[in-house]
């Protein structure tokens, strides 16, 4: 099997690093390469998913988990790199596109295989370059949000090392399997957040999630549909399910408080998320504020701790890899046809792209939990594993429950807005033709969304194959169905309301201009005007003027401490000699005081 | 068996007879130089995993003079060797453009990898000393080699440091000498083993490794390095950081506590923590550098901060760590200094602020630069990350988690300020950024993008060498280090 | 006693380096640093009403070890005064070029590379 697994593996680096040196002008030959190249490993986890049994050895771990989310994997690296076909029409950095994408689906499908800590290092390391690669390519205005990224997720990979030095260290053992450790002191609750911080930071949860919003405005839509919205989703939940089921699997009773934390930072993602994502003006940062704010969800679910939430977190993550990914792809649609992506400069463009409209009307449909789409389902068992959490006798989760409500409240009301201000409303002037996209950017569009419906009508599948994955199984038990189904409406009527209000005014004024009454400029409005309303709030603004100034985001304010640090520092060494000599005697005498006895 | 002279003998005679020869020739330093360092790096690779002790003219050791090659001075001949080879390789073109007296240049050259050569290989306390000094001169001079005034400053100023390092040195080997009566460091070693240790033995003991830590560039001994290395033409400084620090600093800081005077918790505990402050005031101040070369620099001393906090854990896996991490630090660190090389060969500008957009035009330079940007960080599959890999690891199994943590910090940082390189040289662009003379960049000539092409494989693959631990080439110099004061007694005084 | 004494002035020439500003008193300073070493060397083999060691026909071995004073001292010390003017030289041609860049010998005036 090692053989195997080396092998596929090889022929994903090898076919990038032909895709990296075959000169720019033959893309006909990459997109062959690139398109075969992802089908094997589609294949090739295919077929893995018919062997009956699991393989554990020292260095992969290939149990139906891994094989489900590798499925996943190639799929949506094949979706993108046949969407690229038509996305990147004339390109000059198309040999250096294919080179990345395929590295990045052979060392994440490496990563999900390994057993071996060390490995998995490795390829998660790999992964942290790949997408700095990635985001690189598109030109010299995404330096910074690169180098942020870089520095975010290559930071935290740092402390993914420490916290596996740290396993390696009090167990002896370099397997994930086999590392199982039991929360005595402060030494295992660092190594448990070194652990989770490297995941948070891969799928963007909240103290680390600020590199997903800065990196989206400037890199094209299909890198930011492949890895936030789809692949660094998969893997970091991977791997926080992974930590807390496999490595720290029996605490929840004895430190509940580290499990608190976890739902509290849940929590927070989604409420913080979908308040900065229901102001945004620019689509592809409202999604992608969307895309930290689902993560929360899944958070959530997997730290609620019991198989309902755990299979319900793990659920949605699947599923937000889908609907996101389709929503950026969508969001690509209408960026190629109109060079456009702000919200104020759009509309009407349902007529045009019908197709694209459908679509991303189902992606909507789908993160904002309406069913029978696939997100419903999975936030239902999400509410589910909350309840049960109540049994317990720990009253947090109304906290949980009222945050998770809200969330999807404005997750409806925000895809509302964007839904109605992209491709209903009155139609703008576009400086070039508007026509629906190409086939083979269709084709991506349609597959997606069909998994959604699918995925929504046959939840059942996919909750077998994670129960069996993961060995949770939760009782389907109907007395909590009344009441989630309840909080799930409730949360849409509400949403329906915040979007209703605001829009109302609009609505009206829309119909009259299609009464062919002559038009004013004063009159139109667009959607986004009334949502600015909130910010101008009290609270609200505060908050968001903080956010703003960035004054919540950590990698921001150590950058001030650091640089306090160093210019600190930097005014000592003033250039003359002497003072130099000065420590140098300084030094020597320190250690003579140390080494001389007196 | 390799003829230990040879290392010493080569480059010195060749250093020389290049300023006799190349009054009429002008392609003869070039030829010469570039041989010789070719030679250097066969036989060097030929000693490896060899142990040997070479009596000078037949006397026996202690009264003769000795080359001693053993596991630690194997490695650090390969490195001296093979970064040599590539710099003289890359000033072949180099220095056509911006320098004119190539053969005083590669004279000088020569000189400081004998010397080094020498430095690493000798027995006695002396011929270190000697050879130091050799080594130290052909640096100070090829620091100033542009004669402009900043290189002139950096020169006097890393000439008094210098200095004064080498004058403790002297003054601590003649206590020694009047305290054991010996010179050869093993029989130091025997006889400091056997009488008491006393003030006047602490007292040389502090001047001898406070003046190596001068040369190595530990905070507090560092300030001369962020002056010196930037202002030497960038072969010279992808030497002076790659090589020099770790051959006149590391590796005799290294031989003399564990093969000298005796390793033990206090001196392990200094290490540590001076490694420590090196690694974090070091790159504080290089994420504040706009010079790229000065920003290597800095970068510099807190690269051999992890090497110090790997060896001074004493333990097996931190000795492999710290000594694994000073030979990566050698690939990575000349392979930047090369590049920030090419860099300012084709944009005649060290600013960061007024490069950009390098990956349109000089591809292979930008590549290499990527490579050992990350590798530098710690980003696998490159062989920083393996090295620093195990500097945490064995930090925290020798019950130091804070190091593990600081060293973790360190590498954040280091990560923050290499993305900063990249963003501002590769792939953004700066304030001062000028598109015109962009437009005229080309890639730099072959001669100049091999020794980069060649580095950067190396800082790729050179992970692979840990596998086969025991027997490799790092098997040995644990050895020697673990060793300890007895074995190196042995083996050099032996029957 | 004496070994002292060469410390002392050992110390003298730090002082010097560290404390002076004008460069040539920086060179002077190293310059006396060395003298001291050298000259602690030398004392190190001196021994009193000794001979050279230099072994003729008619000496007797031992008679010749007791008296003869250490030759290895005189050696290194002739290395290292080598070294050191080798060092002098080039720190004075770097003295007179940076007088020629700065205009100036004050140490302190020189900081272009700082931060």
């Amino acid at each position: 099997m090692e053989k195997t697994i080396l092998i596929v593996l090889l022929s994903g680096f090898i076919a990038g690093f032909i895709c990296r040196i075959i000169p720019s002008r033959t893309k006909f030959i990459k997109e062959i390469i690139s398109l075969l190249t992802s089908i094997f490993f589609f294949y090739f986890s295919f077929f893995l998913s018919f062997v009956s049994t699991d393989y554990i050895s020292e260095f992969l771990l290939i149990d139906r988990f891994s094989i489900f989310i590798s499925l996943f994997i190639s799929l949506f690296t094949l979706l993108t790199i046949i969407y690229g076909f038509s996305y990147f029409d004339n390109f000059e950095n198309s040999n250096r596109y294919y080179s990345y994408v395929l590295w990045t689906l052979a060392s994440s499908t490496g990563a999900i295989f390994s057993n071996n800590l060390i490995l998995f290092s490795v390829m998660w390391g790999y992964l942290a370059i790949t997408l700095y690669l990635l985001l690189n390519i598109s030109g010299e205005e995404n330096e910074y949000p690169a180098k942020k990224t870089m520095i975010i997720v290559g930071g935290s990979d740092s402390f993914l090392i420490l916290g596996i030095c740290g396993l390696i260290f009090l167990t002896g053992k370099y397997t994930i399997t086999e590392t199982k450790i039991f929360i005595k002191s402060g030494f295992e609750i660092a190594i448990f957040f070194s652990l989770i911080s490297a995941s948070f930071a891969k799928a963007g949860s909240m103290p680390l999630h600020t590199w997903i919003p800065e990196i989206s405005e400037k890199t094209p839509s299909i890198i930011m549909a492949y890895l936030p919205a789809s692949l660094d989703k998969l893997l970091g939940i991977y791997l926080f399910a992974r930590i807390l089921l496999n490595i720290f699997e029996y605490q929840v009773d004895f430190h509940s408080e580290l499990w608190f934390i976890l739902r509290l930072i849940g929590s927070l993602t989604i409420v913080c998320g979908v308040l900065m994502a229901i102001v945004q003006h620019n689509m592809k940062k409202l999604l992608s504020y969307h895309a930290v704010s689902q993560v929360g969800y899944m958070v959530l679910g997997i730290s609620s701790a019991n198989p309902a939430g755990i299979i319900g977190g793990l659920f949605h993550m699947l599923n937000n890899a889908i609907y996101k990914s389709l929503l950026f792809f969508g969001a690509g649609n209408v960026e190629k046809i109109t060079k456009e992506v702000e919200l104020e400069k759009l509309g009407g463009l349902s007529k045009f792209m019908p197709i694209t409209f459908l679509t991303f009307l189902i992606g909507s449909l789908s993160i904002s939990g309406v069913p029978p789409f696939n997100g419903f389902f999975s936030k239902y068992l999400i509410y589910q594993g909350l309840f049960e959490g109540a049994k317990s006798g720990d009253f947090s989760w109304i906290i949980w429950i009222i945050c998770a409500m809200i969330g999807s409240a404005l997750t409806l009301a925000s895809f509302l807005k964007i839904v109605h201000s992209v491709f209903l409303g009155h139609i703008k002037e576009f400086k070039n033709e508007i026509k629906e996209v190409p086939v083979s950017m269709r084709f991506t569009v349609t597959i997606l969304s069909l998994l959604c419906i699918i995925f929504g009508f046959g939840f059942i599948l996919p909750v077998r194959i994670f129960e069996m994955s993961t060995g949770f199984y939760f009782e389907r038990a109907f007395e909590y169905l009344i009441p989630s189904l309840t909080l799930i409406f409730v949360s849409l009527i509400f949403g329906f309301i915040i979007y209703a209000i605001f829009i109302s005014v609009k609505e009206r004024k829309v119909s009259t201009f299609i009464g062919g009454e002559k038009k004013f400029e004063e009159m139109e409005m667009s959607g986004t005007e009334f949502y600015k309303t909130i910010e101008k709030e009290a609270f609200f603004s505060k908050m968001y003027s903080g956010a703003r100034k960035k004054i919540f985001d950590l990698y921001e304010n150590f950058k001030r401490i650091i640089f306090y640090i160093g210019e600190g520092i930097r005014a000592t060494h003033t250039g003359v000699l002497p003072t130099y000599l000065t420590w140098i005697l300084a030094g020597c005498i320190l250690l003579f005081v140390i080494f001389m006895k007196f | 068996m390799v003829n230990l002279p040879l290392f010493i003998i080569l480059p010195f005679g060749v250093a020389f007879f290049i300023p006799m020869v190349s009054r009429k020739f002008k392609w003869v330093p070039d030829v010469l130089g570039n041989i010789t360092t070719f030679i250097l790096l066969l036989l060097s690779l030929m000693t490896l995993n060899q142990e040997h002790v070479y009596h000078i003219g037949g006397w026996r050791a202690p009264f003769g003079i000795v080359l001693v090659l053993d596991g630690l001075s194997c490695l650090l001949l390969v490195i001296i060797n093979l970064i040599s080879f590539m710099s003289s390789l890359f000033s072949i073109e180099y220095l056509e453009k911006r320098y004119t007296s190539k053969l005083r240049y590669y004279s000088l050259f020569l000189l400081m990898v004998g010397g080094m050569n020498g430095t690493v290989l000798s027995g006695d306390l002396f011929n270190l000393f000697v050879f130091m000094e050799i080594a130290s001169i052909a640096s100070y001079a090829l620091v100033g080699f542009g004669c402009e005034a900043r290189e002139l400053e950096a020169s006097f100023k890393y000439l008094v440091m210098g200095n004064v390092g080498s004058l403790f040195v002297l003054y601590a080997v003649a206590l020694l000498y009047g305290k054991t009566g010996t010179l050869n460091m093993a029989d130091v070693a025997r006889i400091l083993k056997d009488i008491p240790y006393d003030n006047l033995i602490a007292f040389s003991f502090v001047l001898i490794i406070s003046g190596f830590m001068i040369k190595s560039a530990l905070v507090p001994f560092h300030a001369w390095l962020p002056d010196a290395h930037p202002s030497a033409p960038a072969p010279i400084s992808a030497m002076l950081s790659g090589v020099v620090i770790k051959a006149l600093g590391v590796y005799v800081v290294i031989r003399l506590i564990f093969n000298l005077f005796g390793f033990n918790h206090i001196i392990s505990n200094i290490l540590v923590y001076m490694g420590i402050t090196s690694m974090i005031i070091g790159v504080c101040l290089a994420i504040l550098q706009w010079d790229l070369k000065r920003l290597l620099a800095y970068h510099s001393i807190s690269q051999m901060g992890y090497v110090f906090c790997g060896i001074g854990l004493g333990t097996t896996l931190g000795i492999l760590g710290g000594i694994f991490h000073l030979f990566n630090h050698s690939l990575f660190k000349s392979l930047l200094f090369l590049d920030s090389g090419s860099i300012e060969y084709e944009t005649e500008t060290r600013d960061l602020n007024k490069m950009g957009l390098l990956y349109k035009k000089m591809p292979i330079t930008s590549f290499s630069t990527l490579v050992a940007s990350m590798s530098i960080s710690g980003i696998p599959p490159f062989n920083g990350f393996w090295s620093k890999f195990i500097i945490i690891l064995a930090s925290i199994k020798a019950g130091r988690p804070i190091v593990a943590l600081w060293a973790v910090i360190g590498s954040i940082l280091t990560l923050s300020s290499f993305t900063k390189v990249c963003r501002y040289s590769i792939y953004g662009k700066g304030e001062k950024f000028d598109k015109e003379k962009w437009e005229k960049l080309k890639e730099v000539p072959d001669f100049m993008s091999i020794p980069l092409i060649i580095l950067s494989i190396l800082c790729i693959f050179t992970g692979l060498l840990l596998i086969g631990l025991e027997n490799g080439i790092f098997g040995p110099v644990i050895d020697v280090l673990k060793g300890g004061v007895l074995e190196y007694i042995n083996k050099v005084l032996g029957d | 006693m004496i070994y002292y004494l060469c410390f002392i002035l050992f110390l003298i020439g730090l002082y010097g380096v560290c404390c002076k500003k004008n460069v040539v008193k920086i060179i002077l300073g190293l310059w006396i640093m060395e003298y001291s070493v050298n000259l602690f060397l030398i004392l190190l083999g001196y021994r009193k009403n000794g001979i050279p060691p230099i072994m003729s026909k008619e000496m007797d071995v031992i008679e010749f070890y007791k008296k003869a004073v250490d030759p290895l001292p005189q050696a290194m010390v002739l290395t290292s005064i080598v070294i050191g003017l080798g060092v002098l030289a080039l720190m004075v041609t770097v003295a007179i070029r940076l007088y020629q860049r700065y205009g100036t010998f004050d140490i302190t005036e020189m900081k272009k590379l700082k931060g």
